[in-house]
């Protein structure tokens, strides 16, 4: 029989650089890289539906990656998320967005993130009125170009479900530059804009809570006669369709608060009180010992006021009247023991302050 | 800071380039879209540009509005028992040569690695110990040597990132807790405690027959039965009407006493 290799104490490690710098890519970072949208097509899809996913990932290009085969893929289903989880995790996309088509749900199409590669939340939608951004012309904006979003519509506060599509969207559609160009460590937002890149706008308008309309125009900047600021001209620029809410899964309350926590600060430093340097460099501590105990106070001992040494009968000496207040009256051994120790703490704090 | 300001009903949130418009329309829909953009883009180009060779380019705020991560925050790697060990002694990792000398040959030589001084390839003649026989081949016995610092110092790899792990109150499937199982220093398994007894009970009662049939594993322990099974008193006892007069009787009792 050959030894059988112990694998339980082999250390998993890159075998090659780029593995190596791939594992590191991955791993969660305090700042993190702007998140990438994963494109999937559901197990049967309408032509429309592959229309729309085609030009959501022109307008996310190149925070976007479009996977061309079809997945069996319910999300909504009770163990349909795994194999999402999974997708999400080997092309390393927190965003994901599926469609699929069929006769109950026709033309549908889901919107959803990833928190540390399990599910967070996501939002189900039919599409309708859609309108391909190959029927428009006029709007030519550079791969990467960060889009402008508004957000119309007052009921976006209204629901639990309308703050989550709100929070969605903003998060699909903001900008950012992609992992491998950015070269920033501190945000992963969009950190500056070319004003030049300012050319389109994302609009959200909200009807009711339970219909979305998306619309895409191109911003024509027009210089104004009487201000160095720009006048706003809209054409509209596909892709345009409506979105209607079907069924959605919201956070759980644990797993939103672990994704919102923020990254303790790197430049955040805590205050350092009562140290200071004198002018020899010397390190200086201030103490604060709080008020002193006077009656605990461990004078020379009188021989005049311990009772072994009063004059008088011994009968006397247990009630003894001493002058000077009640307290004094309590002197004991026990007292006496606590006394010590408080000096020695009092000696010790000192050569400590003097070591320092 | 730009002194602009949003009309009311405009948020700004220029950190994600977004305008929030909470008015409500009445009228030309398109014209109040048109407001809300143009809020965005004045108060975009009133934020103080650079100019640079690509052109004018503008740093933004923060974003206000909260946007949840993708991954967890990483946590600090705990230290290793050698980096532990070391900072307590105060011991400062130093930069050494790459090469060094060797003395037999005069010639400068790799520290470790391959052809460097320790290899075993190095050597040419190993003077032979006395009293191992004949049959003892001080190469193979270095080579040997080698081979198992090298497995030792895997195994404290391992303990090192296990340690780690535990540190972190590292979530334990009940049913992955079996897969964890590792080999300890002195080669025997230990098992997780948090969750074992759990996977257990659960792998013991899932096969068909519930693990009645199932092979015995040496000192496996008894199936623990959970839930009670539900007793039912015969509808004719066996030793006569007595037990069931006997209840009859207890709740007679509590009923009259109650009443009285």
């Amino acid at each position: 029989m050959g030894k059988k290799y112990d694998h339980s104490n082999v250390v998993s490690r890159a075998k090659t650089g780029a593995g190596r710098r791939a594992i590191e890519s991955r791993t969660p970072k305090a700042v993190e890289a702007p998140k990438s949208l994963l494109a999937l097509k559901g197990h049967a899809t309408s032509s429309l539906c592959n229309a729309v996913l085609n030009d959501l990932c022109l307008l996310k290009k190149p925070l976007c990656k479009k996977l061309h085969r079809k997945n069996d893929l319910l999300p909504f289903e009770a163990g349909g998320e795994a194999h999402l989880e999974n997708l999400a995790r080997l092309n390393d996309c927190s965003l994901f967005t599926v469609v699929n088509h069929n006769k109950k749900r026709p033309h549908n199409i889901v919107f959803g993130r990833t928190f540390g590669f399990r599910i967070l939340d996501m939002l189900e939608f039919g599409i309708t009125n859609y309108k391909p951004l190959s029927q428009f012309r006029g709007l030519r904006s550079a791969p990467g170009s960060k889009p402008l979003l508004l957000f119309n519509g007052d009921d976006y506060g209204a629901t639990e479900t309308t703050r989550a599509l709100r929070s969605l969207f903003l998060d699909v559609f903001r900008g950012g530059m992609p992992r491998n160009m950015s070269t920033n460590n501190e945000r992963d937002d969009v950190v500056a804009l070319d004003l030049a890149g300012v050319d389109r706008v994302i609009i959200f308008t909200l009807r009711g809570e339970k219909k979305v309309l998306f619309r895409q125009y191109a911003v024509e900047l027009r210089k104004k006669k009487d201000s160095r600021l720009p006048g706003v001209v809209l054409k509209e620029a596909g892709p345009s369709f409506d979105l209607e809410l079907r069924r959605s899964r919201l956070a759980s309350d644990a797993m939103l608060t672990e994704a919102m926590k923020k990254p303790r600060d790197p430049a955040f430093v805590r205050k350092v009180k009562n140290v200071s340097r004198d002018n020899m460099g010397d390190k200086k501590g201030r103490i604060h010992l709080g008020k002193q105990d006077l009656n605990k106070l461990a004078l020379a001992r009188m021989k005049g006021l311990d009772k072994r040494h009063r004059t008088g009968d011994e009968s006397r000496s247990e009630h003894p009247v001493v002058q000077g207040g009640e307290e004094e009256t309590q002197i004991g051994q026990q007292v006496k023991n606590e006394q010590s120790e408080e000096t020695q703490r009092h000696t010790k704090r000192r050569k400590l302050d003097t070591a320092t | 800071m730009s002194g602009f300001e949003a009309p009311t009903g405009i948020e700004l949130d220029l950190g994600n380039l977004t305008a929030f418009d909470k008015r409500i329309y009445e009228g030309d829909e398109m014209e109040s879209t048109t407001q809300a953009v143009q809020a965005l883009v004045t108060a975009i180009f009133s934020l103080p540009a650079e100019n640079t060779e690509d052109g004018k380019i503008v740093p933004l705020p923060r974003p206000s509005f909260a946007l949840p991560r993708e991954k967890p925050i990483p946590r600090e790697r705990e230290l290793t028992k050698w980096e532990k060990f070391a900072k307590e002694k105060g011991i400062q990792k130093r930069k050494r040569d790459r090469l060094v000398l060797d003395e037999a040959t005069g010639e400068y030589v790799a520290r470790y690695g391959r052809r460097s001084k320790n290899s075993v390839a190095q050597d040419v003649i190993i003077p032979h110990k006395e009293g191992m026989g004949d049959d003892y081949d001080p190469f193979a016995e270095k080579r040997k040597e080698k081979k198992q610092r090298i497995q030792e110092n895997k195994k404290k790899q391992a303990a090192n990132i296990r340690a780690g792990q535990k540190s972190r109150g590292g979530n334990i499937n009940p049913i992955q807790a079996l897969d964890v199982a590792k080999r300890g220093p002195s080669g025997k398994k230990f098992l997780p405690k948090r969750g074992l007894k759990d996977a257990l009970a659960v792998v013991q009662r899932s096969t068909a027959s519930a693990g009645k049939f199932d092979k015995k594993v040496q000192n496996e322990p008894k199936q623990v039965s959970r839930g009670v099974k539900r007793k039912f008193e015969t509808v004719v006892p066996r030793a006569g009407l007595g037990k069931e007069k006997e209840r009859s009787q207890k709740i007679a009792e509590r009923v009259l006493l109650q009443n009285h």
